[in-house]
């Protein structure tokens, strides 16, 4: 690169100075993508987290235990009409200050508790019963349009409650205790406006025809120690 | 790269410190200092065009950093070294680790996957069950200080409980260890804000047992833990 220095013998003022800065700032600002090195760059070059690939993040934790009672009746159709909130996040989170498309990764996670009758008494859980759980968001559109609530469908999970044939009433040994773990990408394109919420959902999932005993329509089942967290991504 | 702007001299006369800010101040932040291109570039720099920065100009690492450790060889804890005091849970220690994060990171995500074969005894008034709590430490902002957080370790607990046996008798007849009551568990979480430092994950078992009951044991064939910093 040229700089254009003053010339020898002449009195430097405030101008030169500021010229060459300019001759340098010029040059160092056009260098063009051909010119630089592959992986010339570390994180010594960029500044502190506030300019990463992260644009938003948010962590909800839901511990206490909750019943769930709610009973989808099909399977997807069904859901999102027979569904209960396990965790919601309101974050009204708008994406018109990032440039280009933003992929928000969901994950979400919990235990199943115990199977109960509705007054909360332990039950053996038929095996036509399941527990279903899923991902739902509502966003805002380019024209600013708030959206109907959305299931992403490949967030769903089915879990069967396993059968206890020593099962009892009065110990607690019909604890069932299984993981639920499910997570989902969704992906916004650079003009739609904002992702409003989150929500981890769920429902009682039952078979067409109960056999004896049967299950009873307001069975229930509990959870805990839910997390939901959801994190915005640059995109291309 | 349009990140460095001109320098516009204030002074009367020409100043040597503004001279000096203008060409080389590393902590002033001053976008008209060269030193700028040293920790200084941001998202203008990035947003696409001929003059900014492509991916394949960055080093791996610089925005993410990741750890993952898997293993397949089978770890046993037995009944005998278990106890419910707090100090005294016992470490897994294939499910735990130490991770050096070396930039302060916008989100750390961590979580492990395991899948747990658990001597679990049916008893009518105290059935058998093991137990399984992540702690992990590490240094937020807001705190600046070492992080023990209540609720994203609760969330990441769990019980391995007495499960499915056979139908007529407490006890299968093939002895402990009915496989449907196996748990494959899958957990993960979030922090946000983790200043620059060591990030401790730590799995540690415990267990109600009946006195009788030292040897039972539980087993973890294969599992994993991972850790990913982002900025």
């Amino acid at each position: 690169m040229a700089i254009v220095r003053p010339d020898s013998s002449t009195t430097i003022d405030k101008t030169d100075i500021t010229d060459m800065h300019e001759n340098v700032r010029t040059e160092i600002n056009a260098v063009p993508a051909s010119n630089i090195g592959r992986g010339c760059f570390n994180h010594h070059h960029f500044q502190a987290s506030s300019n990463g690939v992260v644009l938003f993040s948010h962590v909800e934790n839901e511990l206490d235990d909750a019943a769930i009672s709610s009973n989808a009746t099909s399977e997807l159709g069904g859901f999102l009409l027979n569904k209960e909130n396990v965790i919601s996040a309101s974050l009204a989170q708008s994406l018109t200050s990032f440039d280009g498309k933003v992929y928000v990764l969901v994950q979400f996670n919990c235990q199943i508790g115990q199977y109960q009758t509705a007054a909360g008494d332990n039950k053996n859980p038929e095996e036509e019963v399941m527990a279903i759980f899923g991902i739902s968001y509502v966003y805002k559109n380019s024209l600013g349009i708030t959206s109907s609530e959305t299931l992403k469908a490949e967030s769903v999970r089915c879990v069967h409650f396993p059968h206890n044939k020593l099962y009892d009433s009065t110990s607690s040994a019909k604890t069932q205790d299984i993981t639920v773990s499910l997570s989902c990408v969704l992906k916004f394109e650079s003009d739609e406006q904002e992702l409003t919420t989150v929500n981890a959902i769920a429902s009682l999932l039952r078979g067409a025809a109960p056999t004896s005993p049967g299950w009873a329509a307001d069975d229930k089942y509990t959870i805990l120690n839910g997390t939901l967290t959801i994190l915005g991504l640059r995109g291309d | 790269m349009a990140i460095i702007t001109n320098l516009s001299l204030t002074n009367p006369k020409l100043d040597l410190e503004d001279i000096y800010k203008g060409v080389y101040a590393p902590s002033s932040g001053l976008a008209t200092s060269l030193e700028v291109l040293n920790g200084g570039l941001e998202q203008t720099n990035y947003n696409g065009g001929n003059v900014s920065i492509e991916p394949w100009m960055v080093q791996n690492g610089t925005f993410a950093q990741g750890f993952y450790h898997g293993f397949d060889r089978w770890e046993h804890t037995y009944g005998y070294q278990i106890s419910t005091d707090d100090d005294s849970r016992i470490v897994h220690s294939a499910l735990s680790t130490k991770v050096f994060i070396p930039w302060e990171a916008n989100v750390v995500m961590y979580g492990f996957q395991a899948w747990f074969e658990h001597d679990a005894d049916y008893d009518e008034t105290r059935p058998e069950i093991w137990t399984y709590r992540l702690k992990i430490k590490s240094t937020q902002t807001a705190q600046d200080t070492v992080l023990e957080n209540a609720d994203h370790q609760t969330a990441l607990q769990g019980k391995l409980p007495w499960g499915r046996s056979d139908k007529t008798a407490a006890h299968p007849t093939a002895g402990f260890m009915p496989e449907e009551q196996w748990r494959y568990v899958h957990k993960q979480g979030m922090l946000t804000s983790v200043k620059k430092g060591f990030f401790t994950f730590e799995l540690d078992i415990s267990a109600t047992l009946d006195e009788d009951n030292g040897d039972s044991k539980i087993k973890t064939p294969t599992g994993g833990v991972w850790v990913l910093a982002l900025r």
